[in-house]
C-alpha cells in the first residue's frame, strides 16, 4: 500500500490520496461496511483522504428511484464533508422526477450525478432523457460520473456527444470503458472535459495508455468499492509504468482539482 | 506450495511496452514474487512465429525453470504442422498455441480442425485465446472441448469463461476444457462470485493460474488470489498443481 508521505527525487512529498468512484448504501441496501464511521477508519488504515461516493444499484427503491439512498448520503456527507464526496444517482426514465432529483442534489451540496447508463438502460446521447439532467449539471456545477463498459447503451463512444454538448460539465467514463478502454481514452483525449476512472478498469496496461495517449491529468484513480477492493485497484496505479508525478495526479491530484473547480464555480 | 505461471511471452513484439522481453526480465520477475517455474510463449503479433518459437526453445534450454509451449498460425497449413510435430516430439515444447484474435479465424472455422486433430495424436494440450468476442467467444471454446473430448483445452480470459461455466451445465461437465485465471479481477465479477464460491463454481481440478507477463502483472495476480482467501488445497492445485500434471512437467 502506498505510504501517505513518500520520496520523490530526494523531496518528502504529501501524497493526496482521493478515491474517485465508490459506492455507499443505507444499511442493508449495499454491501458493507454501512456506516460512514468504519468507513473513515478503513481510510485513515489505508491513508487515504476522501472518497467520492455514489448509491450501488442495490439501494433502488421500489418506484426505481434512488431518493432514499440519496437522502442517506446528504446525511453522511453533511457529518462528513472531507472524507465523503457524494454524487447523487439518478433514473433517467423518471424523466421530470429525475431532473427535479438532479437539481434537489445539487442545490443540497451534492458533488455531482451518477448515472448508471447499464442498469437504467439509458444511452449518455438521449438528448429526452440525459440532456435535461446534465443541463442542470451545467446551472449548478457538479461532474456527471457515468458507468461504462458494455456494448448495449454504456459503450464509451456515446460520451463524446454528451461531452461535446456540455463542454463545462466535467464527465467521468467509468471503469475506462472495461475492454473498451482504447475508446474511452479516445474520448478523454478528444474532449477537455472528459476523465476516465480506474475503478476494475481492463488491466494496467488500459492505464498506462490513458495516461500516454490522454494525458495524466485526466486519469483518476477509482476501485468501486466495496465491489471493487481499494488495495487491489491502487496496486494498478503502483504497478503503471508511469512517472511519480503521474501517479500523484492520478491518485489524488486530479480529482481534487475537478473538486476544487466545481466549489470555486459554485462560490 | 509450487507456484507456476501457465501463460507468459518472452521476446520481442511491438505490442511490449519496452519492445522486447528477454527470459532473464521473465526469471527476475519470477524471483521476485516467489513464482517457481513458467510456461513461456512466442508474443503477438505474427504471422511468423518462427523466430519466436526458436527464442522460446532457446530460453527453455537455457533455463528449466522454462516451459516452452509452441505458438503456430493455422493459416500456413501442413509445413506449420510439420514443424509443431517436431517441436512437441523433438523440441521439448510442452503443449500448442493458436490465438483466432491475431491470426484472425474464427475460433470453429475449419482451419483449426487439423490442428485439434495434431494435439490429440501428439497427447498435448492446446491453448486458445477466449474473450468477449464473436471471434474467439467462450462458448466458442466450449463447442470445441464438446467436440473433440480427448483434446484438453487451455483458454484464457478465464473470469468471462467462467461466468459462462456458472450457467453451461454442458461446460460444467467438460473435464478436458482448462481456464486459466487471468485476467483475475478483484471485485465481485471475480473474487466474490467465483473463487470464493469453489468448488460450486468451478471444479478447482481445472482452474490455473497465469499472468500474462508482460501484458499482466505476477505481483497484481499474486495479491488477488491472496485476496480470494482460497482454501489453501484449492490454491496448491490452482497455483501450480494442475499445470504440472496437465503439461506433464
Amino acid at each position: 500500500m502506498f505510504l501517505r508521505r513518500h520520496l520523490r527525487l530526494g523531496e518528502v512529498v504529501e501524497l493526496t490520496y482521493i478515491d474517485a468512484h465508490t459506492h455507499f448504501g443505507p444499511p442493508g441496501k449495499g454491501l458493507p461496511p454501512a456506516t460512514p464511521e468504519e468507513r473513515i477508519k478503513l481510510m485513515n488504515s489505508l491513508g487515504m483522504d476522501a472518497m467520492v461516493t455514489t448509491p450501488p444499484y442495490s439501494s433502488i427503491s421500489r418506484d426505481r428511484s434512488y431518493s432514499e439512498a440519496n437522502l442517506f448520503l446528504l446525511e453522511v456527507q453533511r457529518k462528513y464533508p472531507k472524507r465523503f464526496y457524494c454524487v447523487a444517482r439518478v433514473n433517467p426514465h423518471l424523466r421530470r422526477r429525475a431532473v427535479e432529483e438532479a437539481e434537489w442534489a445539487l442545490k443540497n451540496g451534492f458533488w455531482g450525478i451518477k448515472i448508471h447508463l447499464r442498469n437504467e438502460a439509458v444511452s449518455p446521447d438521449n438528448r429526452d432523457l440525459v440532456f435535461p439532467i446534465v443541463e442542470k449539471l451545467q446551472e449548478y456545477g457538479g461532474l456527471l460520473l457515468l458507468h461504462t463498459g458494455e456494448a448495449d447503451y454504456s459503450h464509451p463512444t456515446a460520451v463524446g456527444y454528451l461531452a461535446e454538448n456540455f463542454p463545462e460539465v466535467p464527465i467521468v467514463i467509468g471503469h475506462l470503458g472495461k475492454s473498451f478502454y482504447m475508446d474511452a481514452i479516445l474520448v478523454a483525449r478528444w474532449f477537455d472535459n472528459v476523465y476516465v476512472d480506474t475503478a476494475l478498469c481492463h488491466g494496467v496496461e488500459a492505464i498506462e495508455k490513458a495516461v500516454d495517449l490522454a494525458g495524466p491529468e485526466k486519469v483518476l484513480y477509482a476501485s468501486d468499492f466495496p465491489q471493487g477492493s481499494i488495495e487491489l485497484e491502487t496496486l494498478k496505479i503502483k504497478l503503471a509504468d508511469i512517472s511519480d508525478r503521474d501517479r500523484e495526479m492520478i491518485l489524488g491530484l486530479n480529482i481534487k482539482n475537478i473538486l476544487d473547480d466545481i466549489r470555486r464555480r459554485r462560490g | 506450495m509450487v507456484v507456476i505461471d501457465a501463460h507468459t511471452f518472452i521476446g520481442e513484439s511491438i505490442y511490449f511496452r519496452r519492445k522486447k522481453f528477454t527470459s532473464e526480465d521473465l526469471l527476475n520477475i519470477m524471483d521476485k514474487n516467489g513464482v517457481d517455474m513458467a510456461v513461456v510463449v512466442a508474443p503477438p503479433p505474427g504471422p511468423y512465429y518462427d523466430n519466436g518459437n526458436k527464442y522460446v526453445y532457446e530460453a527453455t534450454r537455457k533455463h528449466d525453470r522454462l516451459i516452452g509451449v509452441y505458438r503456430l498460425n493455422p493459416w500456413f497449413g501442413d509445413s506449420e504442422l510439420e514443424k509443431a510435430k517436431k517441436a512437441i516430439s523433438e523440441w521439448g515444447f510442452k503443449a500448442l498455441y493458436i490465438d483466432p484474435q491475431n491470426e484472425s479465424f474464427s475460433i470453429t472455422s475449419p482451419v483449426v480442425k487439423p490442428v485439434i486433430d495434431l494435439a490429440e495424436k501428439l497427447d498435448v494440450p492446446l491453448y486458445i485465446k477466449s474473450a468477449q468476442s464473436r471471434f474467439y467467444s467462450p462458448e466458442g471454446v466450449v463447442f470445441l472441448a464438446y467436440m473433440n473430448p480427448n483434446v484438453k483445452f487451455i483458454t484464457g480470459k478465464s473470469s468471462i469463461a467462467a461466468m459462462l461455466l456458472n450457467r453451461s451445465p454442458m461446460a460444467q461437465n467438460l473435464q478436458n476444457l482448462f481456464l486459466e485465471t487471468f485476467p483475475l479481477k478483484g471485485g465481485h465479477q471475480g473474487v466474490d462470485r467465483f473463487l470464493k464460491h469453489m468448488p460450486e463454481t468451478m471444479d478447482p481440478n481445472r482452474l490455473i493460474f497465469s499472468t500474462q507477463t508482460p501484458f499482466g502483472h505476477v505481483e497484481l495476480e499474486l495479491k488477488t488470489i491472496e485476496f480470494t482467501g482460497l482454501d489453501e488445497s484449492y490454491k496448491r492445485l490452482i497455483m501450480g498443481e494442475n499445470v504440472k500434471k496437465l503439461l506433464k512437467i
